[in-house]
């Protein structure tokens, strides 16, 4: 189960010196510029991918930074990995590229990557390139044949140091006991899982090792789902998976990381920030820079002394998201450990934010607390102001009350005379002979009458002097003034005055409090009624008139035919305790204004044109829909 | 003593106190009719009975004292009683000036009331009585050729028949024909008679 596989990569480089390098060293003039050199690289890759993508960059990067004489490079994406098929091949071959392309170039030295393309290469290279020299790079070192070691072919190794694999995960994860190697089924993938067995072999861990190769993906997604508990997973690649389709082998780590119950460690570094936790990984950038160092050794003549460069081409490189997603204690990691994706802690990134946001939270909370504390007392002293108001208003209301203690006398009087009348005339049906019981009854229905009428005025007086809160409710206008009529009537008929009243039609209801408002209409009432007992007045009205002037406001006025008011005293009518009656206190108008104006109203006075004064009180509406 | 087909009529504002008296008046078997304001008194055609007016001082419109202006202005014979909730002084003073039977306050009592309505309602009888017997004795009056009515006031001013025929240039047998017809035009058995009945004519047309 742990047979070596070993999984072909990448190619090597070939170097061609050519002769005109020779010649042109012979020549050697002080100002010789020497000519450029050219190799080419045929990866096994198709074109874009990630970790190859890096390492071409790296390539090419060292390449031309070439002091001495300038390199040109070329590079061909064999795309092997996806198409495996020899036919394919051919046709790369022969019609489309090395052949045309580059019998026509001269090239220098060709570099091989990848285990398909060197085979290609070891078959095909002397057709396609002649003696230019070639530098074949795999995952497991080729054999060459004798024939060919005469001409320049080296066969060197992928730089992969897989030996470190086990003993990190042990290391990291002592409980570990079962390890996944994860890889595909293209030639390569065999190859580079075959390195790894034989390195994971070399270690004495506590693990059993199960090797998920030659697997389609989806199956491989299932598994990984349900590992076992202290299972690890190491993700070679899969550039080909059992079903013969071809992948980038990065993509299928990243969801086999995410699918996975069990942390998932890697192999080169281009895994690196897309799911693993991390590992040994050959980093793409100085596997880039040793080709480079080799094709330039090559280019020179130098030797080539090692097959395998290992040293520093690997890296412990970890992902910080990973470790704390697998609970890893960052402690455990070897010495030298590159951490990447360290998400630093909000503080340290956005601390000046951080302070400021709480500078303006508190400060923003402190001042709603100062404006909550601000709206509870301006509450407390509303309340307070309308606490005082109601009791100004019920002062005023007890005092208007005594000024027509006589009126509300006769109010009762009317009714008691009444029943008394009732009562008597019950009484003569009831002794005549012959008694008439029916006319009796008759009577005495009157006396209920009466009776009622007497508790009505009884009820008004009572609700007039009564302490309430301030209450609003729908009013009907006519009530509102029936109610004040009632009161005032018998103060009229004693001071000779007649009392009238106009309500337009369809006077919609008001909103408001019902004693404060019947206080306004009796303080106004009794100021028109008074205004005139100076005048001589054989005329002597009082009209109350309720009017909707505008389609929000109804305006009450109440109009005397009285001694007016003197100029410029509109406004001053107002004050409290401003008076012309010898027994008066001036609140009525003062407080008059107060209650309509909590009501949203205005009260104001006008002189009228002929004679006497009319005051106008505004209440607005409160439309149905508005409630 | 009662006349049982006089009618007491009640004009007030107040539509409790109006019905409360009617049936008060209904109740000493009297005949009460509620008005509810002066005008609607004013706009009526009174019956030709003996009638007697309670009326409240107060109401809006044209009020009781409006009233017995009016009332007697037109000349009706209807005997006034006021009731009022709060009467003043000057007020009754005027209402009585002007001929009002009398001026209750309320509360009364029923019997001053109905005593009053009583002797309203008698008051009233006798006057429509005597306006009878006047409206008779005038209309005899007018029987009378101007002759007569000349040897009338001549008789009625205590003159002898010769001085009337001396003063007439006619004889006396003339003036005693004549003097007979008068007494039996005036219906009139003795002199006495017949100066009462020219006095109360006098007197009335003196009054008006």
């Amino acid at each position: 189960m742990k047979r070596p596989n070993t999984i072909s990569r990448y190619c090597l480089v070939l170097i061609i010196l050519t002769a005109a390098l020779c010649s042109a060293a012979n020549i050697s003039a002080q100002n010789y510029k020497p000519p450029s050199k050219r190799v080419l690289a045929i990866f096994v890759f198709k074109q874009s991918m990630p970790w190859p993508y890096q390492l071409e960059r790296s390539l090419r990067a060292a390449l031309t930074t070439n002091p001495s004489y300038p390199i040109e490079l070329d590079v061909e994406f064999a795309d092997q990995l996806t198409f495996s098929k020899e036919d394919y091949l051919a046709k790369v071959i022969d019609l489309y590229s090395y052949k045309y392309k580059y019998s026509k170039q001269k090239v220098d030295l060709v570099l091989v990557l990848g285990d398909e393309s060197a085979n290609l290469m070891l078959e095909y290279g002397r057709v396609l390139f002649g003696d230019i020299p070639v530098a074949l790079i795999t995952i497991e070192q080729k054999k060459l044949p004798p024939a060919l070691l005469k001409l320049n072919i080296v066969s060197l190794m992928w730089g992969f140091d897989l030996t470190k694999m086990g003993p990190l995960i042990h290391d990291l994860l002592p409980k570990t006991r079962n390890l996944y190697v994860i890889s595909g089924s293209s030639l390569t993938d065999r190859k580079f899982k075959k390195l790894t067995a034989e390195a994971l072999d070399e270690f004495d861990g506590p693990f059993t090792t199960h090797y998920l190769d030659d697997l389609v993906v989806e199956d491989i997604f299932l598994k990984v789902s349900q590992l076992p508990e202290n299972s690890a997973i190491i993700f070679l690649t899969i550039f080909r998976d059992a079903s013969g389709r071809s992948f980038v082998p990065r993509d299928i780590m990243t969801q086999v990381s995410e699918k996975a119950n069990a942390p998932t460690f890697g192999v080169i570094d281009a895994y690196l920030g897309r799911g693993i936790v991390g590992g040994h990984l050959l980093s793409a950038e100085i596997q880039g820079r040793r080709y480079a160092e080799i094709a330039k050794k090559m280019l020179s003549g130098t030797p080539l002394t090692e097959s395998i460069y290992k040293e520093n081409a690997n890296k412990m490189m970890f992902d910080w998201r990973q470790l704390k997603r697998w609970s890893i204690d960052v402690d455990r990691l070897p010495t030298g450990s590159i951490i990447r994706y360290r998400q630093p802690s909000v503080w340290v990134d956005h601390k000046w934010t951080i302070v400021f946001i709480i500078v303006i939270i508190a400060t923003q909370s402190i001042a709603l607390l100062g404006l909550i504390i601000q709206r509870r007392r301006s509450n407390l002293a509303k309340a307070e102001t309308q606490r005082l108001q109601d009791e100004r208003a019920h002062t005023s209301r007890v005092l208007a009350m005594g000024e027509i203690a006589a009126s509300l006398a006769h109010e009762l009087n009317q009714p008691l005379s009444a029943i008394r009348s009732y009562a008597q005339a019950a009484q003569r049906f009831l002794t005549n002979s012959p008694a008439e019981p029916n006319e009796a009854g008759k009577a005495l229905a009157g006396v209920v009458a009466g009776n009622r009428r007497a508790e009505e005025v009884i009820k008004r007086i009572r609700m007039a002097l009564k302490k309430e809160p301030f209450k609003r409710a729908h009013l009907e206008v006519k009530d509102l003034i029936q109610d004040v009529i009632v009161l005032v009537r018998g103060k009229a008929d004693e001071k000779n005055t007649s009392l009238n009243i106009k309500l337009t039609s369809n006077l919609p209801p008001l909103f408001g409090d019902r004693i404060q408002l019947q206080q306004v209409l009796l303080n106004l009432i009794i100021n028109g009624i008074e205004a005139m007992t100076d005048g001589d007045g054989d005329h002597r009205e009082v009209f109350v008139q309720a009017i909707r002037e505008k389609p929000d406001v109804v305006t009450i006025s109440v109009r005397d035919s009285g001694i007016g008011i003197a100029d410029n005293q509109e406004t001053i009518l107002f004050d409290a305790f401003y008076t012309t009656k010898p027994e008066g206190m001036g609140m009525g108008l003062s407080i008059s204004r107060s209650i309509i104006e909590d009501h949203g109203g205005r009260l104001w006075a006008t002189k009228n044109p002929e004679k006497g004064t009319t005051f106008f009180f505004t209440v607005p509406i409160i439309e149905e829909n508005k409630k | 003593m009662i006349i049982s087909d006089a009618v007491v009529f009640v004009v007030d504002d107040d539509s409790l106190v109006r019905d409360s008296l009617e049936q008060l008046v209904k109740s000493v078997g009297l005949k009460a009719f509620t008005v509810p304001s002066a005008q609607a008194f004013l706009d009526m055609e009174l019956p030709d009975k003996p009638c007697c007016l309670i009326l409240d001082i107060r109401m809006p419109g044209l009020s009781g004292l409006d009233l017995q202006d009016e009332l007697m202005r037109r000349g009706a014979l209807v005997p006034i009683i006021f009731i009022t909730g709060h009467g003043t002084v000057p007020m009754s003073v005027r209402a009585m000036k002007a001929g009002a039977m009398d001026f209750l306050q309320k509360p009364f009592e029923d019997q001053e009331l109905l005593d009053l309505v009583h002797h309203a309602i008698d008051q009233n009888q006798q006057a429509r009585e005597e306006q009878t017997e006047i409206d008779e004795i005038e209309q005899r009056l007018r029987s009378l050729t101007s002759r007569e009515h000349e040897i009338l006031v001549l008789v009625t001013a205590g003159m002898l028949n010769k001085q009337i025929g001396y003063d007439l240039k006619v004889n006396e047998n003339t003036v005693k024909t004549h003097r007979a017809r008068i007494m039996r035009k005036m219906e009139v058995g003795s002199l006495a008679e017949l100066v009462r009945a020219t006095e109360k004519a006098n007197i009335h047309f003196n009054k008006k």
